[in-house]
């Protein structure tokens, strides 16, 4: 039975968990990947398409998720039902982690924006992973902490900035994580999800994407972004046209 | 006179701490709690001090004894927003020194505190040795964190009107009411509360105004009285 686990293990090993963060843990703390994989006995790859839930808020929380492919967006529902977007996760992130970490329900909801393939990881495994290897804490709190980090920065943002300059800045931040396989800078999402993202209606910033492509800031092809004037953009996301000049 | 008095408190060893088994460091053995207090360097700051500055390196933990502190990040603009209060049995700083990365927000004195600042080296020691402590810390950054997902979800989509009732509400929970004068038991200015509810101090002190003016609350000085719960948590537009 446990051989057969192991065997399944590893052949999902081989799909890939390169960029994963489990394995650049493993790496960095000297334990091997069978190591690893006698502890996640459980873990299994699954595909979303685009549009379908990772997680739903409010349901028990199972395990977490290491992306592998695509993107995800991890959002709230406010109030009237409406959509907050928290953050986007992409290829070696994790979600859950810390609805894991206080073993509640699920505080959020996360769904694929493009084809996905996760990595899922149950909790119990996850939990005998700490146990056996407490350093991995050490890790842990170093990703719950980049969010936090990026949250209270939004937090400032949101109160003290329009929203023509917190939509500029979550295009830069957007642009910044796509960089290494886009050239151009190409943004793949909805008007809706970007709506969604900045806290705004559609229309709204329909209006403001319809001003950056007038300015030459962005240029629209086909639903999808790309950042044409890279300074201009960072120039407006700093506020600095409000200044006198 | 009486921060003169503040002055001569000698600061007990962290056993003797009226909040040590609720703090962070509930988990700690007799010779870590040792080790603790005799590394730890206690301080008074006065109103309006800075504990640390944005951008800082971080070499303490401060952990509060006594008195109120805010911890806000500067916007492009100069001006102010809070992210979280802190009051006695907190520790403030730990983010920072966990990553071992500069200071992400400033923290400033709001009444006179008494605070204790732990060097990195017991904090670091304690974290490699004592797996329940670890548990402790991440437990308090994942509350933190989500705490702070609500703030923004709040400020994208609620009204100002309710961010500052909810503002309120929170203030009251965690700070508590005075016994004697049923009020809010802290000062804050309007300023601060503004930049609690991220706007500005003039919309602040209208809607302060009119909440007064309807009976929700009662405006003593700088001081706040909830008057009205019932209607100020339906302001408030608070589910839980």
């Amino acid at each position: 039975m446990n051989i057969a686990r192991n065997i399944i293990a590893f052949s999902e090993d081989s799909i890939g968990c390169g960029n994963c963060w489990l394995n650049n843990f493993a790496a960095n703390e000297n334990c091997s990947s069978e190591f690893l994989n006698k502890i996640l006995l459980n873990k299994e790859e699954k595909n979303y398409s685009k549009g379908a839930y990772l997680i739903k808020s409010g349901v028990l929380v199972s395990g977490v998720y290491c992306i592998q492919k695509g993107t995800v967006k991890v959002f709230k529902k406010g109030i009237k039902n409406k959509d907050f977007i928290l953050w986007v996760a992409r290829k070696g992130d994790i979600i859950g982690l810390n609805s894991f970490i206080n073993d509640e329900v699920y505080s959020f909801s996360a769904s694929a924006l493009e084809e996905t393939s996760a990595c899922f990881i149950p909790s119990s495994d996850l939990k005998i992973l700490l146990s056996k290897k407490p350093v991995a804490f050490v890790k842990l709190m170093g990703n719950v902490c980049d969010k936090l980090n990026f949250v209270e920065q939004r937090i400032t943002s949101i109160s003290k900035k329009t929203i023509k300059e917190q939509f500029a800045e979550i295009l830069i931040t957007i642009s910044r994580n796509n960089s290494e396989s886009d050239k151009n800078l190409v943004i793949n999402y909805s008007v809706k999800d970007l709506a969604s993202f900045v806290g705004t209606t559609k229309n709204y910033l329909y209006k403001i994407l319809v001003e950056f492509t007038d300015q030459k800031i962005l240029s629209v092809n086909n639903r999808k972004f790309a950042i044409s004037n890279m300074n201009a953009l960072s120039l407006i996301a700093a506020g600095e046209n409000k200044l006198p000049k | 006179m009486e921060k003169r008095n503040i002055n001569k408190i000698n600061v007990p060893h962290c056993s003797q701490c009226d909040s040590f088994n609720s703090s962070m460091f509930c988990s700690l053995n007799n010779v870590e709690e040792l080790n603790l207090s005799d590394n730890k360097v206690h301080n008074l700051y006065k109103k309006g001090q800075i504990i640390f500055f944005e951008g800082q390196q971080s070499r303490n933990l401060f952990c509060i004894f006594s008195g109120k502190v805010k911890i806000f990040k500067l916007g492009d603009d100069g001006k102010e927003q809070i992210v979280r209060f802190a009051k006695k049995g907190d520790v403030i700083g730990y983010r920072a020194l966990l990553g071992g990365e500069k200071y992400f927000a400033s923290a400033s004195v709001m009444e006179d505190a008494m605070i204790c600042s732990l060097p990195k080296f017991t904090i670091d020691e304690l974290l490699n040795c004592n797996s329940k402590f670890a548990i402790q810390t991440i437990k308090l950054l994942s509350k933190d964190l989500r705490i702070a997902e609500q703030i923004i979800l709040n400020m994208a989509q609620k009204p100002v009107r309710e961010r500052i009732a909810e503002a309120l509400i929170m203030l009251k929970q965690y700070y508590g009411i005075d016994e004697i004068t049923e009020t809010i038991n802290t000062t804050l200015t309007r300023e601060e509360i503004a930049n609690i509810a991220g706007t500005s101090t003039e919309t602040c002190i209208r809607i302060l105004s009119e909440f007064n003016t309807d009976h929700i609350i009662k405006i003593i000085g700088k001081s706040i009285k909830i008057t009205d719960v019932h209607k100020l948590l339906k302001i408030a537009n608070v589910t839980e």
